[in-house]
């Protein structure tokens, strides 16, 4: 073997003795407000059996790790693999899973939580929430910028509540915005559908495909318990808020002054969330970093001997 | 020399894959899995230091695991191709000549662990790379320098004549891509959202 492949080994050792001693999952804590518990939650997660990078069992250990009471796996048209996530969650005592999935359609995309079968994206939105609803599911219009609205807006009486936080904040905040959908649209559309007094469940969610961010947008979710059935209730009876990165919140009347009153001032969302997550422990958490990417880059680009055919 | 056939590949694909074709006439599976193994040990790291800043032993496992459907939707598509166009091949000696070419992918993956291991505001220069287009160009790069290496293969690595070539990687797209959109297909991934109802 090469000298250059035992640099590579060594640098790549030296990465994962930082893996091991510097990752570790956040710690939760209990908190009650209002005589519920409240939960910190992300209701709206890919893996790799759709568009996502991680697979169902470690969108677990990263929900874990990113402090996350609880969240959601929402794949495009499927359910199983939140199933899956559900399953190992239990196993290790992770974050509870609710078993959801993102019906997706060119009119609209709607987040279906709490349903054990798939429910057909085919059809107009008014039978497939009917349909949600006949699981004992929660429809939450996902994403409710302007291009959804004609569909959303012929449902509204219907719909549980709408996505009013996503990372598209992020983007509005610097001035982009990202892929011709404005975070603008979706909060207008929440503050529409409440104008008359409707009681409407608001959500943060991070729409987690890759990266760091699972969690960068959460939604707090006053239940009973942690339980899968306890948040789902909770989100039928609208007992979630919302904050925006301008700090102003949105959800129910009654706990939004229960919070303005005894903020949680700690919870794992702020503005500078997505780069929390990327933060160093120590000089030496950042040092093993860097040695892990030179032995990544060592790993594939020194040759191990001669070429092809050799290894045999 | 001590720069990997992915890395030499990337400077001269045509040049090196034939090098490589004449020395891969004894190519084992053993060699050819070895290339596999890298690929994935990349795309482990890759996930893994994105996801959470660090190499995490059991995330980059776990991506490994999750990830295998893709040297072997990419298996499948070339040796299907070598069957129909390049009968006096083996097929260890495909393998291994085609997972040689993956050094585009390789960067660019190990460019991106970059932006979330080194920098101390990651997110703010993520950002910054895509609006300016840096991020969306290095992936167009990756993509057509890959489909160079492609090429190369088939035609200096393989030996196969300039038509042979041509039609041997436009089967090889099709049959890599069409795998994908089955997937997505038979999960209605794809339908409703271009208008069926």
């Amino acid at each position: 073997m090469s000298r250059l492949r035992y640099v590579a080994i060594g640098l790549l050792g030296l990465g994962v003795l930082g893996g091991l001693a510097y990752d570790s999952p956040s710690p939760r804590r209990v908190v009650r407000r209002a005589g519920y518990r409240v939960l910190e939650a992300d209701f709206h997660v890919h893996t790799r059996f759709s568009d996502g990078f991680l697979s169902p069992f470690d969108v677990v250990l990263h929900a874990r790790r990113n402090g996350l009471d609880a969240f959601a796996v929402t794949e495009h048209n499927l359910v199983y693999p939140a199933k899956m996530s559900r399953w190992f969650s239990r196993l290790i005592g992770g974050p509870t899973v609710v078993v959801g999935e993102e019906i997706t359609t060119d009119r609209f995309h709607l987040i279906a939580l709490g349903v054990e079968d798939r429910v057909s994206p085919y059809g107009e939105l008014g039978p497939i929430v009917d349909a949600v609803h006949q699981e004992g599911g929660v429809a939450i219009a996902a994403h409710p910028v302007k291009r959804f609205w004609p569909s959303f807006d012929a449902e509204l009486a219907k719909l549980d509540g709408a996505e009013v936080m996503h990372p598209l904040a992020l983007t509005a905040r610097g001035g982009r915005e990202g892929v011709g959908w404005r975070w603008e649209e979706m909060r207008d559309f929440t503050t529409r559908a409440t104008q008359d007094g409707r009681h409407f469940t608001a959500i943060g969610s991070s729409d987690y495909h890759f990266f760091n961010g699972l969690g960068v947008m959460r939604t707090l979710v006053f239940a009973k318990d942690d339980s899968e059935a306890a948040i789902l209730q909770a989100l039928r009876e609208h007992r979630t808020v919302v904050r925006d990165l301008a700090g102003n919140y949105y959800g129910d009347d009654t706990l939004v002054a229960e919070l303005k009153e005894h903020p949680i001032t700690d919870t794992d969302q702020d503005e500078n969330g997505a780069e929390r997550g990327y933060r160093p422990r120590s000089p030496l958490d950042r040092l093993t970093r860097i040695a892990g990417w030179l032995g990544m880059f060592a790993m594939f680009a020194f040759s191990r001997r001669k070429g092809p055919g050799c290894a045999k | 020399m001590f720069w990997s056939d992915d890395m030499a590949l990337l400077r001269h694909p045509f040049g090196r894959y034939g090098a490589l074709g004449a020395a891969a006439a004894s190519s084992s599976w053993r060699s050819a899995g070895l290339r596999i193994g890298r690929l994935m040990l990349t795309l482990g790291l890759f996930v893994s230091i994105s996801t959470t800043g660090r190499v995490v032993p059991s995330q980059a496992a776990g991506t490994m695991v999750a990830w295998l459907f893709t040297p072997l939707v990419q298996s499948l598509a070339v040796l299907f191709v070598a069957r129909v166009f390049g009968r006096d091949a083996s097929r260890a000696r495909v393998l291994d000549l085609y997972f040689a070419g993956h050094g585009p992918w390789l960067v660019l993956m190990w460019i991106a662990a970059g932006i979330v291991a080194v920098p101390p505001h990651p997110t703010s220069i993520f950002f910054f790379l895509l609006a300016k287009g840096i991020l969306p160009g290095l992936l167009l790069g990756a993509f057509v320098w890959g489909v160079v290496l492609n090429v190369a293969m088939f035609r200096t690595g393989l030996g196969l004549s300039r038509g042979k070539t041509a039609l041997a990687t436009a089967l090889f797209y099709l049959l890599f891509v069409g795998q994908v959109v089955a997937y997505y297909l038979f999960n209605d991934a794809i339908q409703p959202q271009l208008g069926m109802r």
